[in-house]
């Protein structure tokens, strides 16, 4: 939480006040922690206006203008191209981005819309990190194969489930070669008073498929996905490729440069499905793979150690 | 890098741990509010607190607190609102461009009051912002672009002059962050310039945002002024309907693969009704005759 | 009374004594619906609970419900492929088994369709199908191709029953209930055997089991392509859609045995259903087994021989005996050459072996199709590491267990009614002087 701070007041520094809000309401000082549930984007801003007035103005997850009708919500804003980079170099399981994001999107306890799965290419390659968000492929599998257009691409290249249009088929989960998508099997647990939309992705419908958006909601306002913003390694870079810049809430760099420079890859490229997604080698590692485990519960330590046994009993 | 990472870590834990320590402790300690005035482009004023506490040695920061802003010269005390931090022991107000505040010759004075409660004191904290300026002039010559900007301040007399000697930021706007693209220092008449460079995007007809600050300076708080010029290369952008598999209209030679085979079962659907429909008019005409 | 009024007489008196349900019926009728009515509390479970009752995860997103699902629709090809290519090419046996072969078509085509429903989070989303439907997508295939199968299914058998409602109609010593009669008297139309009437009929026949032929491949086809169409290893490959045909035709043709050797016994229809029949049947099986043996082999030792690392990992959860190897073993090895044995080997040919052959066929293809399904949905292209058992391996659950149960019971609980209706042996067909006398060898 410091550290997402530490990153926001940087960010501040950029221009853009994120994060530093007002909630209307009393309340002792130490009540804080049983709030934690609050909507992590859904900061208030108090603005007081020419007349005097003090007013709340919700700077998060909400659009400026109103909320968008289906057809803009399928649409996307025009001109944009949203591209993530991923430095694999920083990453150490911090797991940060993944708590934020089941935060953000109130997901059942166990989901998760951004895994971090422990790589090792080959026996002689070391291990290393590997976050994976939905990639918001240009040609995705997923859309392509649903069944009534539940799922689609906007032109500003994200990928969102209109989850009271999706039947539950789960056809775009089988056609999604990187395990991108999560369903909900059961009710969810938390109701948040939200009207739903695609780009909010919340509340969550049972019986229907979810998955990382981008938050695609707080973009009008200029407002990174929280799971760049609460990584604490800077791991995550995020932007519009046509404005040829991306952040990770510290630094502003050209996205054209940072790809080329640092020999950015997407994940297997030769599936044809063009992601949105890059990641940045692992070379020069902030820390060894080891600090990944640090701090995991034993059962997911465990998880992370099973290599896939049948391809080494075949001694392949 | 990675000390300045640990050190957060460190204050991750203490955030955590910090709070049952000031739950138990009977004695009331006094908060620190830092407070920072800032100017944005629009004419917005903010004014960004953050409200934090020493316990064992370890500075906690404190949300859920009332906080309350004091806009005041030597004549008139004006409320201006309450805010609450956040998780993160923050707060902010914006006062939107047009609000008369109380001002003094120079500038703005604005009081920020902790109320206090069982386990924390009242305190205080005042901050003065001198109200600077800044001007933006762009100009173009043998396509070398150059931004210059101004940081002025009026003085007892009401007029304008430079500031000189004060670190500047030139940055283009982006959607998610600005964009630096250089940081000069002001000349002894209060300006300095930059050159653009050519290969920035722009919107489709070229636009960019430019936005220069003069960064948290103690005097004069944040300045932040900007300006829009069509130096950004132009973004090709076309939407032409595809019909491919991931659109909503499917690829014509599906729909007409489609139509065919539908068709072409369908119709023998049909003609096995009429069949049975016949059969049935025949047996009822010998029935009859 | 000629020789064959004679016949016809036989033959509706053994209809007519369906008339009155067996103790053992009654017993079975209601035993049927009490799994019925298991399978539809757990179906209630699943929809106020949400699909977290059943054995489904995250990575195994289809279960035995998409088992059953191709399981049931594969055993409809025994009307489409048998039936139809039989009735084409005017074999003279095919007679008295085909009326069963049809019935097998509709029952599994009115089953299968459900366990899609089953396997959906939101089955009271269905409509959308209709409503916001993308013909890019396999599942909209399938859709339109089953229920135009089984239209064309329903249409098949009915017109192949007007001759036999007729002659049930036009009995006068049948004694049913006047309901039962009427019922007959609509379904018959006014079809009273004149010329032109037998003409349209005839030639409606034919029509119908043309057109039946490339509908089934079709179906299955669009099937196998709901799997082809994912870049997953074990499903993303060309043969996929021939390969779900032949195992489809397969199965099917297992049932139909199996169906045939139940009414023999049940109804004694040795008259009619004999010895023959089943060697016949059983050729056929015998040819399908090989056919499916060899697309197996051809798609495994492909995929093998190409050793990419994904196809390898399931390939090999296949053959690892601590995983499906024993499954995969039973499935493609007992599964094919149990049954050719049986039916290809002369000295182990008889109505009882070609029918454990067939259930052998049944059980095995119903096995290879979880093989199918499971393994590939157990090894994502990145690695599976979810700290939950049950989200890494697959276990159905007692909900579709209970479910599978009820489906198997609705199949037969359908038959047990539609035979109450309909006669199993085509009862006017099979009186009639033979279309020609060409027969295939009888020393088989």
């Amino acid at each position: 939480m410091k550290n997402k701070n530490a990153s926001r007041r940087k960010f501040l520094k950029l221009g853009l006040a994120a994060g530093a809000s007002a909630l209307i309401g009393g309340g002792s000082v130490l009540s804080a922690i049983s709030k934690v549930n609050k909507p992590a984007g859904g900061d208030k801003v108090k603005m007081l206006s020419p007349e005097g007035k003090l007013m709340e103005v919700d700077r998060g997850h909400a659009l400026c203008c109103g909320v968008p009708t289906s057809k803009e919500v399928r649409k996307g804003i025009p001109g944009r191209h949203f591209v993530m980079v991923i430095d694999l170099s920083k990453c150490r399981n911090a797991r940060k981005c993944v708590s934020a994001c089941s935060k953000m999107h109130f997901l059942q306890p166990g989901q998760e819309y951004i895994k971090v799965f422990l790589m090792q290419d080959s026996e002689d390659t070391s291990p290393y990190w590997f976050p994976k968000p939905c990639f918001h492929c240009d040609a995705p599998a997923c859309v392509n194969v649903c069944p009534v257009g539940a799922t689609f691409k906007r032109e500003d290249g994200v990928v969102l489930i209109d989850n009271e249009r999706c039947i539950g088929c789960k056809f775009c989960m089988a056609a999604c070669p990187y395990s991108s998508r999560v369903f909900n099997w059961k009710k969810p647990g938390l109701k948040p008073e939200a009207n739903y939309s695609p780009e909010s992705s919340v509340p969550q419908k049972i019986g229907t498929v979810g998955k990382c958006d981008f938050c695609p909601d707080s973009f009008v306002s200029g407002i990174l996905p929280d799971c760049v913003t609460a990584c604490p390694n800077g791991v995550y870079y995020f932007g519009d490729k046509n404005e040829d810049v991306v952040t990770n809430g510290v630094e502003a760099l050209r996205f054209s440069e940072l790809v080329k420079n640092k020999s950015a890859y997407r994940y297997m490229e030769e599936l044809g499905t063009r992601p949105s997604v890059y990641y940045l080698p692992p070379v020069d590692r902030s820390f060894p793979y080891e600090r990944g485990f640090e701090e995991l519960p034993e059962e997911m330590k465990k998880a992370y150690k099973v290599k896939r046994a049948h391809l080494k009993k075949f001694k392949i | 890098m990675i000390l300045k990472k640990i050190f957060q870590i460190i204050l991750v834990l203490t955030v955590f741990s910090g709070f049952n320590r000031i739950a138990r402790a009977d004695e009331p300690v006094t908060p620190r509010i830092t407070a920072t005035y800032a100017k944005l482009s629009d004419g917005t004023k903010r004014i960004s607190i953050a409200l934090s506490a020493r316990q064992n040695d370890k500075r906690v920061n404190i949300p859920d607190a009332a906080l309350q802003i004091i806009a005041q010269n030597e004549a008139i005390k004006t409320i201006l609102g309450n805010v609450i931090t956040n998780q993160q022991g923050k707060a902010s107000l914006d006062i939107e461009p047009g609000t008369t505040l109380p001002r003094d010759q120079d500038g703005y004075t604005f009081m920020v009051l902790f109320g206090g409660n069982t386990k924390l004191d009242k305190t205080s904290q005042s901050i003065h912002a001198t109200e600077a300026f800044l001007e933006i002039s762009l100009n173009e010559k043998d396509t070398i672009k150059t931004i210059t900007a101004r940081v002025i301040k009026h003085n007892e007399k009401g007029e304008k002059v430079g500031i000189p000697d004060v670190p500047v930021e030139f940055n283009v706007k982006r959607l998610f962050c600005l964009y630096p693209i250089g940081n000069e220092k002001t000349d002894s008449l209060g300006s300095c310039s930059l050159e653009f460079p050519s290969t920035m995007p722009g919107d489709k007809n070229g636009k960019v945002t430019i936005v220069v600050r003069m960064p948290d300076n103690e005097t004069y708080g944040t300045v932040e002024e900007s300006k829009d010029i069509n130096w950004g290369t132009l973004l090709v952008y076309k939407v032409k309907p595809i019909r491919g598999l991931g659109d909503t209209d499917a690829p014509l030679w599906m729909v007409y693969t489609l139509l065919v085979l539908l068709t072409g079962v369908w119709l023998h659907v049909v003609y096995i009704i009429v069949l049975v429909i016949r059969i049935n008019i025949i047996g009822k005409k010998a029935i009859k005759s | 009374m000629s020789q064959q009024e004679i016949a016809q007489q036989k033959l509706v008196e053994i209809f007519a004594h369906f008339g009155k349900p067996s103790k053992f019926s009654k017993g079975l009728f209601i035993f049927l619906i009490l799994i019925v009515l298991f399978a539809f509390y757990a179906l209630i479970l699943q929809m106020t609970r949400g699909q977290i009752v059943t054995g489904m995860r995250d990575y195994v997103i289809w279960g035995i419900y998409e088992v059953n699902f191709i399981f049931f629709i594969g055993i409809s090809y025994a009307g489409a492929m048998i039936s139809g290519i039989l009735h084409l090419l005017h074999v003279e046996w095919r007679k008295p088994i085909i009326r069963i072969a049809e019935m097998i078509t509709v029952i599994s085509v009115l089953i299968g369709p459900l366990y899609v429903l089953l396997s959906m989070g939101r089955m009271d989303r269905f409509l959308h199908i209709f409503e916001y439907g993308r013909i890019q997508s396999p599942i909209v295939w399938d859709v339109i191709a089953i229920t135009t199968y089984l239209t064309c299914s329903i249409l098949f058998l009915y017109l192949a029953l007007i001759r036999d409602y007729a002659l049930l109609r036009d009995n006068q010593e049948l004694k049913i209930s006047s309901f039962r009669k009427k019922i007959y008297r609509k379904l018959a139309v006014t079809y009273h055997e004149l010329p032109l009437q037998k003409k349209l009929l005839n030639r409606g026949l034919s029509v119908m089991s043309a057109i039946i032929i490339p509908l089934a491949v079709l179906v299955h086809s669009v099937l196998a392509w709901i799997f082809g169409m994912t870049i997953r290893p074990g499903w993303h490959s060309t043969i996929f859609a021939p390969y779900f045909v032949i195992a489809a035709v397969f199965s099917g043709t297992a049932v139909l045995i199996i169906a045939m050797w139940i009414f023999r016994k049940y109804y004694h229809l040795e008259e009619y259903i004999t010895e023959k029949h089943f060697k016949y049947i059983g050729l056929i099986l015998l040819v399908l087994a090989g056919l499916y043996g060899y697309f197996t082999f051809s798609e495994y030792l492909t995929v093998w021989y190409g050793s990419e690392t994904w196809e390898l990992e399931v390939i090999y959860k296949l053959f690892d005996f601590s995983d499906y190897g024993a499954w995969f073993y039973l499935a493609a090895f007992a599964g094919v050459l149990i049954p050719m044995l049986f039916t290809g080997i002369p000295f182990f040919r008889n109505i009882n072996t070609i029918t454990i052959g067939a259930v052998i066929a049944v059980v095995c293809m119903w096995i290879k199709r979880y093989l199918i399904i499971v393994p590939t949905l157990e090894t994502p292209l990145l690695p599976n590491q979810d700290y939950r058992p049950e989200y890494v391996h697959y276990h159905a659950s007692w909900v579709e267990w209970s479910l599978t149960a009820g489906g198997v019971a609705l199949f037969f609980l359908f038959f047990m009614i539609f035979i109450r209706f309909m006669p199993i042996i085509p009862v006017a067909d099979i009186s009639e002087v033979p279309e020609n006398k060409e027969f295939i060898s009888e020393k088989l």
